[in-house]
């Protein structure tokens, strides 16, 4: 999959900066990666690795208090952090669209399901009122929505989650973007629903052809989505590879301790591996490797300067120094 | 083993109002509820949302009364007890919830928290009760220093860390704990799992684990429930529900949830619709709406739970 198939989305060397109380913090620090076409991507992490922030950032929708000084979003020969905000507005909901983890925040809770959906009809394709709702049913059946008829007269309030979350997948598939986004899109679904999401959405690409970013901290649900894996740690990307080379053979020391650290189906341990400590704030990023204070194998190179990323074959790159070593790789900063 | 509690066909129902004018609906959140808990044991609760797990929880702790059932604590039927003995019964049991910031006071520091159940249930005099504080922040593995911090400067894992400390302050017999790691991440859940295990070994305490989350249950419980609409669908040892479980519910309640390997084959079971909702009892069996087991006699017939060599399940297949 990931050989051969085209660049969509070419993220490159992205910082982003908040300012909080007139200081500047760092909370993206030179993300790079690329989504080709028709692949999931994951982008995983605990709370606050910035996983959210990178995916606001293609959408153009990071808070008022933020800038990105540096680096540059490719799609369609096109930097998205250079065109302004008419151009933006095409592309967005269009091209690239974005379902969130709580869908009732996104729904206007005074609109009907159907005008909601419709306007994005009105508004992308010029249509009329009535052909746009007859297509939002069209769109509602494509997302396994029973009674569509009924549900396009219904108030966001009336759904249960599960149903929002399908109302919303079918909003963002609507114009058929290249690129959907997912922040976390099952997270506040029962196991039961959220399978039944997790279909869907697997369905709809197969149907779309579209490439999708998902964003989870489920271990678990990037192993049965995604094609492949990037994971970050404190604004940073530590790993990335193939699903394959990623569960298999992880290779930083924070992948491998947040899968040791599940509790499995399968097997019994006796107690659970732990990563000592927590992931801190932007604003105690330490020096050298982020992840250093909390790795049982950190040497004093690793709190002193940033490590390497590394190649581990076609599609695995990992940043760490002890990695970098083990393989005779010459580290250069 | 040692019988501590005896839950005997509980129910919780509240009722709804919609508007002034319209008839007054049930909800039966907890429907019929009856287990054993064993000494040192730990029964895990589990089930989505709208099952009554949590319910269940609070209900055989009296936190919340019960529209009907008994309640026995070493024989002695607390559900009607009131005021005096309420108050000694419930140094025995205590709670530990999923969000422990929305129980500790944000104007006491993390000891004062701690020290104050152990105080206004008289256990010790205000100094030794101080050094007891220290001895339980240690326990729960947290810095001495924490005694004079604020709730609001501690991280998730940290805060759920005092919420187990306050919940030993009374020295109980039996913690209920709702959803205790399901909000914080992965590596600091871990942390959280372990410290579980570790007291339970250290002081033989008795855990009611509830959690949404099937392989945390796993990890830490002796025996299992099933609850789906209010009701317990499937109970049995843990190695009895993973490697044979009965009830269609439990057997796609356990494929639906995604396992971290590419590579895994088995064929997911996705349950159609949505669980329908407490307040609109279901004729015959309440999961027959979306069972892919479904026969006739199953939205006729309500089933009982019977026992099969210890392993008790709900469902018409079973009954001969």
């Amino acid at each position: 999959m990931r050989n051969g198939a085209n660049k969509l989305l070419e993220v490159k060397d992205i910082v982003v900066e908040f300012n909080i109380d007139n200081e500047r913090v760092n909370v993206l620090d030179r993300v790079s990666f690329s989504i080709k076409e028709g692949e999931v991507v994951g982008l995983v992490g605990e709370s606050g690795c910035g996983k959210s922030m990178t995916s606001l950032s293609i959408m153009r929708l990071l808070p008022k208090n933020s800038r990105i000084p540096k680096g540059e979003i490719l799609f369609k020969d096109s930097d998205l952090l250079r065109l302004d905000e008419n151009q933006m507005a095409s592309i967005r909901g269009n091209e690239i669209a974005m379902i969130f983890q709580e869908p009732m925040t996104s729904l206007n809770p005074v609109y009907t399901i159907g005008d909601q959906i419709a306007e994005m009809f009105i508004l992308h394709y010029k249509m009329q009122k009535k052909d746009a709702l007859d297509l939002a049913v069209e769109r509602l059946k494509q997302v396994s929505i029973s009674s569509p008829e009924k549900v396009i007269k219904q108030y966001p309030h009336q759904l249960s989650g599960g149903m929002r979350q399908r109302v919303m997948i079918a909003m963002a598939m609507s114009c058929n973007p290249k690129i959907l986004i997912a922040d976390e899109p099952t997270t506040a679904l029962d196991v039961t629903i959220q399978a039944q999401i997790l279909d869907l959405m697997r369905r709809l690409k197969e149907e779309t052809k579209a490439s999708i970013l998902l964003i989870t901290h489920d271990l678990g649900v990037v192993a049965e989505m995604c094609d492949y894996v990037i994971v970050m740690y404190a604004g940073k990307i530590v790993e990335e590879g193939d699903v394959y080379s990623l569960f298999e053979n992880p290779k930083h020391p924070y992948t491998i301790g947040l899968l040791k650290s599940l509790p499995s189906l399968n097997e019994m341990r006796h107690r659970l591996h732990t990563i000592k400590g927590t992931v801190p704030s932007p604003k105690d990023y330490p020096k050298g490797c982020r992840f250093s204070p909390r790795c049982e194998k950190a040497t004093s190179e690793c709190f002193r300067d940033t490590p390497p990323f590394i190649s581990l074959g076609d599609t695995h790159k990992v940043s760490c120094f002890n990695v970098a070593y083990e393989i005779g790789n010459s580290v250069n900063v | 083993m040692e019988k501590i509690m005896e839950v005997v066909n509980l129910k919780k129902y509240f009722t709804l109002k919609d508007s002034l004018f319209s008839r007054k609906r049930v909800l039966r959140a907890v429907d019929d509820v009856s287990f054993e808990l064993y000494k040192g044991e730990t029964l895990g609760l589990v089930g989505e949302s709208g099952s009554g797990k949590s319910t269940t929880g609070r209900t055989i702790l009296r936190l919340t009364e019960p529209t009907s059932g008994q309640i026995f604590y070493h024989g002695q039927d607390i559900s009607n007890i009131n005021g005096e003995k309420m108050r000694e019964m419930r140094k025995n049991m205590q709670m530990i919830f999923q969000d422990p910031y929305a129980s500790l006071n944000p104007r006491m520091t993390i000891g004062e928290s701690i020290l104050e159940p152990i105080l206004s249930h008289g256990l010790l005099e205000s100094k030794e009760a101080v050094n007891r504080v220290f001895e339980l922040l240690e326990l729960v593995g947290l810095d001495a220093e924490y005694y004079y911090r604020y709730p609001h400067q501690f991280s998730g894992g940290q805060r759920q860390r005092v919420g187990i400390a306050r919940a030993l302050a009374l020295k109980p017999e039996i913690i209920v704990a709702d959803e205790p790691v399901s909000a914080l991440d992965v590596s600091v859940q871990a942390q959280i799992i372990n410290l579980f295990k570790d007291l339970q070994e250290k002081f033989g305490f008795t855990y009611v684990f509830i959690a949404h989350d099937l392989s945390v249950v796993k990890y830490l419980s002796d025996r299992i429930a099933v609850m789906y609409l209010g009701e317990i669908v499937e109970l049995c040892s843990k190695d009895e529900l993973f490697n044979n479980p009965l009830h269609p519910y439990s057997i796609a309640l356990m494929s639906a949830i995604p396992v971290p390997n590419p590579r895994r084959k088995e064929k997911r079971i996705i349950l159609e619709g949505d669980i329908p909702s407490p307040a609109n009892p279901i004729k015959g069996c309440r999961f027959s709406s979306r069972c892919f087991k479904k026969k006739d006699i199953c939205s006729e017939v309500h089933p009982q739970l019977i026992d099969i060599n210890g392993h008790k399940v709900r469902c018409h297949q079973y009954s001969q």
